[in-house]
């Protein structure tokens, strides 16, 4: 026996207790990992947004489109080295809820703005030689189970073709993987040829700019000139870093960060009271004990040390078992089958969630701790 | 203030023995809502070597508090405690530590077995505080056990015992790492006569036998008979004369 089996032997002491504590950590950190991977999904972009990347978009609404012509005027503003466009196609394949993006674009110009969507070559030839030719994304290709060859219908809800048909079909020649974890590789992309010329109306208007900035430290100076460029035009625009518009976009429910933040507070403050509470009761009901190792020589620093390990033991048990159940649970993948395509644990988390744990362990246990290290033994074997 | 020493019978009296504790004036008050409750009033005493003692009183006398004093589990508000001539409160609060993790062991009414550790693991523990490697303190607490009768119940957790073996299992805690002094707070207070007998016979053993210091507590004149030298407290005053 050493002084470790002294812990574990307390926190088997009083198992239901013990185990119902666990269990309210362990909910706690698995719904931790949840919210942190909900909220990397519906921030989804902002970390892995390019800094060298401007939007430019109608400076009234992203609904409001822009002249296609803009484009080589942004390319003649100093400080920008490349600008290429995207327009919200807005269709549904099969049913409306199985949404996902689809953007009409110049291939090579969108994959050279774009380095991070793998394609292979053989993939990019081919759809440079197929009008009708479009890649999709890993995660949606898996989604509907789509492979290379598969001709693909999407009912339009926008942009009608060929005198009212609201049915557009493309052939999918390319798979594009992400070059990182949080890479949205859920756009569908074709061809802006294609779609220009076909539909019916709009012609010669694109829905925003993505804009390359030769230097990165110069991307706000940038924005500033393009957004002067177009002023008192027809069509003034909005130009942002690619951080500061997905952002934007993504707090259009609100500020997602602070609400995760107020409800993981609520649901921490509780856990520490619960484990708190265990631990205080721990303390009390153990006191002769505490005094009799005192008496055969524990130091009140020795005292202290046992009860905050066994608070820290408590924590970490429940709290590393909760981020790893997490962890678990988010890796076999998106809960709403399609709303939240980028969702996974994010590392930088995972380390919170151990710092969490670690100061759930201090914080619920420091009290007691100090209670049982003070304990005058005298005092306590009197009341035995 | 009360003097309180004799001659125990025996080949060999206190007095050519060094003395071990002195008890010089001790007083120890507590503060309660009621105001200072005075519970030893000029208490002296001098224990020597190889002494068995027996203290006793009726609950609520002092006993315990003076036990806790001289075992440098309390402070005393007033007086002197020496151990081997030196003044124990003059030392530290980690220094009394010290001492009480290798010169005392305390053996309880109630035993204050840890309740989920074996008879082996509870007897180890005083041993593995003074940071004695796990193998050495389990070869102790063999041997302590081995004293006390209990080899054969080493692996069974104090609910698997009677009062009496628990109480063997206690002793063997106190005298584990061989400790100068045994204090006992009522050893026998909580046992039948015949498993409190067990003990006493035991205690005396370690006392004739091993030359074990024995300062012994206890409300029962029976239990005291085991001791070869009796005090009485009583009111917070210590005598060499039952109280009538």
């Amino acid at each position: 026996m050493k002084f470790g089996g002294l812990v574990w032997a307390n926190l088997r002491r009083r198992k239901i207790r013990t185990l119902l504590t666990l269990l309210s950590i362990l909910v706690a950190f698995v719904l931790f990992g949840y919210l942190s991977a909900i909220r990397q999904a519906l921030a989804q972009g902002v970390d892995v947004a390019g800094a060298d990347r401007l939007v430019v978009r109608h400076k009234v609404s992203i609904i409001q489109f822009l002249p296609e012509n803009y484009e080589s005027q942004i390319e003649q503003i100093p400080g920008v080295a490349e600008a290429v466009h995207a327009t919200w196609f807005g269709g549904i394949y099969q049913k409306p809820s199985n949404f996902f993006p689809q953007l009409p674009v110049k291939p090579e110009e969108y994959l050279r703005m774009y380095p991070e969507f793998l394609l292979s070559a053989e993939e990019k030839a081919r759809w440079l030689e197929t009008r009708t030719g479009a890649v999709v994304g890993r995660a949606t290709a898996e989604r509907f189970g789509w492979k290379v060859g598969d001709r693909v219908p999407i009912q339009a809800t926008i942009w009608t073709h060929g005198g009212g048909k609201k049915t557009w079909e493309f052939d999918i020649v390319g798979i594009y993987d992400g070059a990182e974890q949080g890479t949205d590789t859920t756009a569908f992309l074709f061809r802006w040829d294609f779609f220009d010329e076909a539909r019916d109306w709009g012609r010669g208007e694109v829905g925003w700019y993505v804009v390359r900035v030769a230097d990165p430290d110069q991307a706000v100076a940038v924005a500033r000139r393009i957004d002067e460029e177009f002023a008192n035009s027809p069509a003034e625009t909005k130009a942002e870093t690619e951080g500061a518009f997905v952002q934007a976009f993504a707090e259009q429910v609100g500020n997602i960060g602070a609400i995760m933040i107020a409800i993981l507070a609520a649901v921490f403050f509780t856990i520490l009271l619960v484990a708190g509470n265990t631990m205080a009761y721990s303390v009390r009901e153990r006191t002769g004990e505490l005094a009799v190792l005192k008496a055969v020589g524990f130091t009140d620093g020795q005292v202290l040390g046992l009860v905050l390990a066994e608070a820290l033991a408590l924590a970490s048990l429940g709290g590393l078992l909760g981020l790893g159940l997490g962890w678990f649970l988010i890796s076999l993948g998106d809960p709403t089958h399609g709303a939240l395509p980028i969702f996974y644990f994010p590392s930088r988390d995972i380390v919170i969630g151990a710092v969490l744990v670690i100061a759930l362990g201090v914080a619920a246990g420091i009290l007691p701790a100090l209670q049982a290290g003070r304990l005058r033994i005298a005092d306590a074997l009197r009341r035995l | 203030m009360s003097e309180a020493a004799f001659s125990p019978p025996g080949p060999a009296s206190p007095g050519e023995r060094p003395e071990l504790a002195v008890a010089e004036g001790v007083e120890k008050e507590y503060r309660t809502g009621a105001g200072t409750l005075g519970v030893l009033r000029g208490v002296s005493l001098t224990v020597h070597e190889a002494e068995l003692v027996a203290v006793v009183g009726a609950s609520g006398v002092g006993k315990s508090t003076l036990l806790h004093v001289l075992g440098a589990l309390d402070r005393p508000t007033a007086g002197r405690v020496l151990f081997r001539g030196e003044d124990l409160f003059a030392r530290s609060d980690a220094e009394l530590t010290r001492f009480r993790r290798h010169e005392v062991g305390f053996v309880f009414q109630l035993y204050n077995l840890l309740a989920d550790f074996s008879a082996l693991e509870n007897a180890m523990l005083p041993a593995l505080v003074q940071r004695r490697p796990a193998a050495e303190a389990r070869r102790l607490a063999e041997e302590a056990l081995r004293e006390v009768g209990l080899t054969e119940r080493s692996s069974h957790r104090p609910g698997e015992l009677s009062g009496g073996e628990q109480q063997r299992v206690g002793i063997a805690r106190g005298i584990v790492t061989d400790p100068t002094l045994i204090l006992c707070d009522e050893p026998t207070g909580d046992l039948d006569r015949k498993s409190g007998d067990e003990v006493l016979d035991l205690l005396q053993a370690l006392n004739r036998q091993h030359k074990k210091t024995i300062i012994m507590v206890t409300h029962d004149p029976h239990a005291a008979a085991w001791a070869s030298r009796r005090l009485y407290l009583d009111k917070g005053q210590l005598s060499t004369e039952p109280v009538v």
